[in-house]
């Protein structure tokens, strides 16, 4: 049996601080980074954003519903995953072999947002 | 018993530079009743506090920050707003996103009130309950980033956030913003610029609390809900919305040039070749420039803020962020049409605090004026400043930071150069109250000009946008109706008719307001299905404060805080006459696309429908007593009375 557990894919993170907050959310129910057990590391001038996880999302997944931890189910961009070994490899294998043909890769994971989002019926649109 | 503050964080902070003396505040709840925060309290501070006619750079002016109750939380999206009485005499305010309101709200304040005038350069260090008044003579003059490290390094900490000002602040120039966390710029109408003349160079804040919400579960699946939205954008309901998670506001670039609306050569022409189109388009930018997301706090956006590198050509080197609409108003403006020149500008911008649309609506008036023969290589230091020449571009924009030269003359903004220069260059300026445009459509939506004329800012697209509406089918006519939507949505969005406008745009107007003082970002919370629904909004709000209050109620706030801001323009002698759009817009017709001006008899219609939906004066655009008093302002009628307002 496999052991999944959280990896972080630090080319993909926006900095966006949205695990911290859901992190924190979840213990304590208030919004406080520093309660939470993920930390995102930023470096302004060189635009680098590296989530720092001081847990590996196991407890977390198995209270949860869907079996994935919050952070992992809320980061917009799928910088987080929660996978075994060999799928996390797949991961990135797949992330790096499709950024090379569709540029809107650079911003988000394949697997977060199913590509092609468009079209989508026009009179749904609105 | 003292009641708990949920959103809030009840503190108000006032910080006196001219005897570092800190005082901290409770925040009434009244106000945050009647103006919920952010922007709201920070328009009802300045209005109170400062009085009319009184210099703007004079120690009783006051630079207010602010955070609203939603700040701190996944839903404020990091947004705050900066006011103050700007240096032309009108409101200044505007919002910033990044990461320095939540930081605020967990060490524990909502507003920050500068007051007085520092005698040397100081910055503020805000360590939770802690408030530190420190020398700054030794950044001063520095770049933003040169300060950020210097302050990080003496701070000892690499991950407090900040707002500073860098040196095209400290030298006065017209319009400068507040800048944080390096690439986020907020208040353009010159926050900065007053800033600089208290002698803050920066404020650092740490915060270590948390933002406690009222009910936690309600909260959660709210923001689940939101969450679905944003990240689902069949289920948006908006056109723009799955181009503009992944280009940014960059996206309009190609779009407004297919439809004729992308400004270039100062507003000579409305359109560009399809290769230069190409060129400056949102989609190159992402496939040649971009390198990682990067977004504000809490923000499911990756596109809008991303990490852009230029790594070869004459501007190899440059790298920075938040790209956002500039690229149609940096370039084509001036004739550039390559991104890399676009970006080095931008990144020159903020490096050194200056307002981007400021610097680009200076040189393309300069570079008009060059071609037109009215001034020539003896005003302009010997630089050939002709359209599309970037090297002079780039060279002019720390020209006019340093004041250096004919930088010295642009440092002052377009209204005034076109002052000292005189030689009918007033021709060519585009400005309105003082302040340069925005790459707006004027003569396309006819809703853009009345916003940009009757903004008590000056133009600032942010305080109405945008000027379309989602399709009104997608939410119910009882929900349409509490928000006050009161004409017909679908002729309101037709571009170039007078008709309906005023009332549209009040409508536009007061949700804004109520956006940035919840706060939320005015780019999501306006969008499809979000835009036309308050009730949303409302709900999100109740569940994180705890505070029970109506759509209407709602409505009738951002009515209040647009009219107090009307108020404030009033109180210092703005009059309808001054709601105008620059005489380019009123005469000249649209190039290429076949578009006559907007004309004048075209704008008064307008005006009269706002003023008349708003119960203004029509004659004046002066808020009427009868208004005032139905939004709980009887104060202001009173003031209004005794300095002698004239209906």
């Amino acid at each position: 049996m496999t052991i999944k557990k959280l990896h972080i894919i630090e080319d993909l993170c926006s900095g966006c601080r949205l695990c911290e907050m859901a992190c924190s959310f979840l213990n304590t129910k208030e919004y406080n980074p520093r309660k939470s057990r993920i930390r995102i590391v930023k470096v302004e001038k060189e635009g680098i954003n590296m989530p720092i996880a001081d847990c590996d999302g196991i407890s977390c997944a198995k209270s949860s519903l869907d079996e994935i931890p919050k952070c992992v189910e809320i980061c917009p961009t799928g910088a987080l995953i929660f996978a075994g070994p060999s799928e996390a490899a797949k991961m990135k294998q797949e992330l790096i072999t499709k950024r090379a043909l569709q540029p809107l890769f650079k911003l988000i994971a394949p697997w977060k947002w199913p590509y092609p989002w468009r079209p989508w019926p026009f009179e749904e649109m609105g | 018993m003292v009641q708990k503050w949920y959103g809030w964080k009840g503190t108000i902070l006032r910080i006196k530079l001219s005897n570092n003396k800190v005082v901290k505040q409770d925040l009434p709840r009244n106000w945050a009743r009647d103006y919920i925060g952010c922007r709201g309290i920070n328009s009802k501070i300045l209005y109170d506090e400062t009085k009319p006619r009184m210099d703007p750079f004079s120690p009783e002016n006051k630079l207010i920050f602010g955070t609203g109750p939603l700040d701190g939380t996944p839903f404020g999206m990091g947004r705050m707003s900066i006011s103050t009485k700007s240096p032309r005499y009108t409101l200044a305010e505007g919002g910033i996103g990044g990461f320095f309101g939540p930081e605020l709200k967990f060490a524990g304040y909502d507003h920050i009130v500068i007051e007085g005038k520092a005698k040397k350069p100081t910055y503020i260090w805000i360590d939770d309950g802690n408030i530190e008044i420190r020398d700054a003579t030794h950044i001063w003059g520095k770049t933003t980033s040169e300060t950020d490290e210097i302050i990080k390094e003496e701070v000892g900490d690499q991950d407090i956030q900040m707002m500073y000002i860098g040196p095209a602040a400290e030298k006065l120039v017209h319009a400068c913003p507040v800048i944080s966390g390096l690439h986020h710029a907020g208040c353009r109408a010159g926050c900065g610029t007053v800033m600089g003349s208290k002698k803050l160079k920066a404020i650092a804040v740490r915060g270590s609390g948390g933002v406690k919400v009222a009910q936690p579960n309600e909260v959660e699946n709210r923001y689940k809900e939101l969450y679905e939205l944003l990240t689902t954008p069949k289920k948006m309901k908006d056109p723009w919305w799955p181009s503009f998670i992944f280009l940014g506001p960059a996206l309009v670039n190609r779009v407004f040039n297919d439809v004729g609306t992308a400004p270039a050569l100062n507003f000579q022409r409305m359109s560009l070749s399809w290769k230069d189109a190409d060129d400056i388009s949102g989609e190159r930018y992402l496939e040649k420039y971009v390198v990682r997301p990067q977004s504000c706090f809490c923000c499911t956006c990756p596109g809008c803020g991303a990490w852009f590198e230029v790594n070869n050509g004459p501007c190899a080197g440059t790298k920075g962020a938040f790209l956002t609409a500039l690229a149609g108003t940096l370039g084509p403006l001036v004739g550039v049409t390559s991104l890399p020149t676009v970006l080095t500008a931008l990144v020159l911008c903020n490096q050194l605090g200056l307002d981007a649309m400021h610097v680009a609506y200076s040189v393309a008036w300069a570079m008009e004026c060059f071609e037109k023969g009215i001034i020539s290589k003896k005003d302009t230091d010997g630089l050939e400043f002709r359209f599309g020449n970037a090297k002079a571009y780039l060279e002019m924009i720390e020209k006019i930071a340093y004041r250096d030269g004919f930088g010295d003359i642009l440092a002052n903004g377009v209204e005034k150069a076109s002052e000292i220069i005189g030689r009918g260059s007033e021709r060519y300026k585009l400005t309105v109250k003082g302040q340069e445009i925005e790459g707006m459509p004027e003569r396309h939506l006819y809703v853009a000009a009345l916003g940009v004329a009757t903004d008590a800012v000056g133009p600032d697209h942010t305080r109405w946008y945008p000027p379309y509406l989602p399709n009104p089918a997608i939410v119910s006519e009882e929900s349409l109706r509490q928000q006050g939507i009161n004409f017909d949505p679908k002729k309101a969005s037709i571009g170039r008719l007078p008709q309906g406008k005023g009332r549209f745009l009040k409508f536009l107007t007061d949700r804004a307001a109520v956006i940035e003082s919840i706060p939320g970002c005015i780019f999501v919370y306006t969008r499809g299905i979000l835009g036309l629904n308050i009730g949303f909004l409302r709900d999100i709000l109740v569940a994180v404060t705890g505070v029970d209050i109506t759509i209407e109620e709602l409505m009738n706030v951002g009515e209040r805080i647009v009219t107090l801001e009307r108020a404030f323009n009033v109180r210092e002698g703005f009059r309808r006459e001054h709601d105008t759009i620059p005489r380019r817009m009123l005469e000249e017709p649209v190039p290429d696309k076949y578009y006559g001006p907007l004309t004048q008899e075209e704008l008064n219609l307008m005006l009269d429908e706002y003023y008349a939906s708003r119960g203004w004066d029509r004659k004046t655009g002066v808020p009427t007593r009868k208004k005032l008093e139905e939004l709980r302002l009887k104060k202001v009628a009173d003031e209004f009375d005794k300095i002698g307002v004239k209906y």
